[in-house]
């Protein structure tokens, strides 16, 4: 077993190691003579990186159209899952309760709950309302959204969620939950299910501290 | 039906496409599965024939201003993007046009086949594409050495697209030329971080992770799926190109 094994883990452990390195090969050399890594300067502006600018309309649990720009103004917490999930993605919901109880008042009513599926074709907006309402969702704060499977991928891949389908209508996926600031750039993960709650609020009260209204 | 029928409907299908061909489908099996999890079923597909050339991306690029070099989203590109073109909208003496467009993150390449009405291959997808029934018992292992020389070559200049032999299905340039992104090019260690796999993670990418794999005679396999779960969609690298697909009506 072990004499098997080993030529198979060199090769497992090459693989692992070679992506960087073809990253600074293909950067540095591979064309002679001049730098291959023709910088843009300057760094772009934070707006650039914003969620907002995202192609692509969305249908929320009433079945209305929704752009995820109209969540501009407010802090979000965003969480990719879907509704026949019976492990982990319960937990993640009440752990997005949890922190919309912890925040004071004031900042509760202008942060958003969004919840946006990976399974569309089977969380219907119908059947996102029903999740809404047997959670107890305020829908003033939280929006659950459906989108087509290539527009979820492509959100997805922002914000760094893996998931593939493993048959029988389950996922395995990334445990995630995304804080994004008032413009929706990405200033947050809170990956897995330990993390304590209570820094995801701070920083949430943090981004609004300052704001006016 | 046999592999002749479809290929006979793959000359109906692939009429309004001529570049791309027709893969009988079947089924995957995830290297690393979770637990209970089923193999995948693939149905039947069109993958084009040969990896997106410089010269077909030019175009892309010219009918959609926003996935221009100086203009693209950090969000969807890293700086690297299209760093091998002279220009915007030139591709100078590093970017052959009949070579494979590399330099290109996974935002692009689900753009452009989009835009052309087509999506990336899924992995399950590729990887059947790169595995045609074998006829000759000898085949996987020669199939293997061929792989493993060219992961194992340093990397020059890019050959033009095509420049390799069909396998059994008319696809060209699966090996031996660049490394291609698919549509889900980072699954295949997604719950490594889920509660239920926290520790199965670890060992994925460790010591005795072989022993949870379900073919571990691949060495080639373990090193694209290795790769691709260390990619981050934004990134643009030389030698990792694309090619599209699309499903049957």
């Amino acid at each position: 077993m072990r004499r098997r094994l080993a030529p198979l883990l060199v090769a497992l452990l090459a693989a692992i190691a070679a992506p960087a390195a073809v990253r600074a090969e293909d950067v540095g050399s591979g064309h002679e003579g001049h730098s291959e890594h023709r910088e843009i300067p300057g760094d772009a502006p934070a707006s650039d990186r914003s969620l907002y600018q995202l192609p692509g309309t969305w249908t929320d649990q009433s079945g209305r159209s929704f752009a995820l720009a109209s969540l501009r103004g407010g802090p979000v917490l965003l969480v990719l899952f879907y509704g026949t999930c019976d492990s982990v993605c319960p937990i993640v919901v009440r752990d997005l309760e949890k922190v919309e109880a912890m925040l004071p008042e004031q900042d509760r009513r202008r942060t958003h709950f969004v919840l946006v599926t990976i399974d569309p074709l089977v969380d219907t907006p119908e059947r996102l309302l029903a999740y809404a309402r047997k959670n107890g969702l305020d829908p003033s704060r939280w929006t659950l959204l459906n989108g087509p499977p290539a527009q979820v991928r492509v959100l997805a891949n922002v914000i760094g969620f893996k998931y593939r389908p493993t048959g029988t209508g389950q996922y395995s996926h990334t445990i995630r939950i995304t804080v994004l600031d008032r413009e929706g750039v990405v200033v947050d993960h809170a990956d897995g299910l330990e993390r304590p709650l209570e820094p995801i609020a701070a920083r949430v009260s943090s981004l609004l501290a300052g704001a006016t209204k | 039906m046999g592999l002749a029928g479809l290929l006979g409907i793959a000359l109906g299908a692939a009429a309004a496409s001529p570049e791309m061909r027709l893969l009988p489908g079947g089924t995957y099996v995830p290297l690393y599965p979770v637990k209970n999890e089923r193999p995948t079923p693939v149905a039947p597909f069109l993958l084009d024939e040969v990896a997106v050339s410089n010269a077909e991306f030019l175009e892309f690029v010219r009918a959609v201003p926003a996935w221009r070099r100086s203009r693209v989203s950090p969000l969807f590109a890293d700086r690297a993007y299209l760093s091998d073109w002279a220009s915007d909208l030139e591709l100078g003496p590093d970017a052959p046009a009949d070579a494979p467009t590399t330099f290109v993150s996974w935002f692009a390449a689900d753009a452009y086949c989009r835009q052309g009405g087509k999506r990336l291959p899924t992995e399950a997808e590729w990887e059947l594409a790169a595995a045609p029934p074998r006829e000759d018992a000898a085949a996987p292992a020669e199939t293997e050495r061929r792989i493993l020389a060219f992961y194992a070559r340093p990397r020059g200049r890019l050959p033009r697209v095509g420049s390799t032999p069909p396998n059994a299905y008319g696809i060209r340039d699966l090996h031996g030329v660049i490394w291609e992104w698919v549509e889900d090019f980072n699954a295949s260690f997604a719950a490594a971080d889920a509660r239920s796999d926290r520790e199965r993670g670890l060992e994925s990418v460790c010591g005795g992770g072989a022993i949870g794999a379900t073919d571990a005679k691949s060495y080639t396999t373990f090193m694209r799926i290795a790769f691709r779960s260390s990619l981050e969609a934004t990134y643009a690298l030389h030698h990792l190109g694309f090619r599209c697909a699309r499903s049957l009506p």
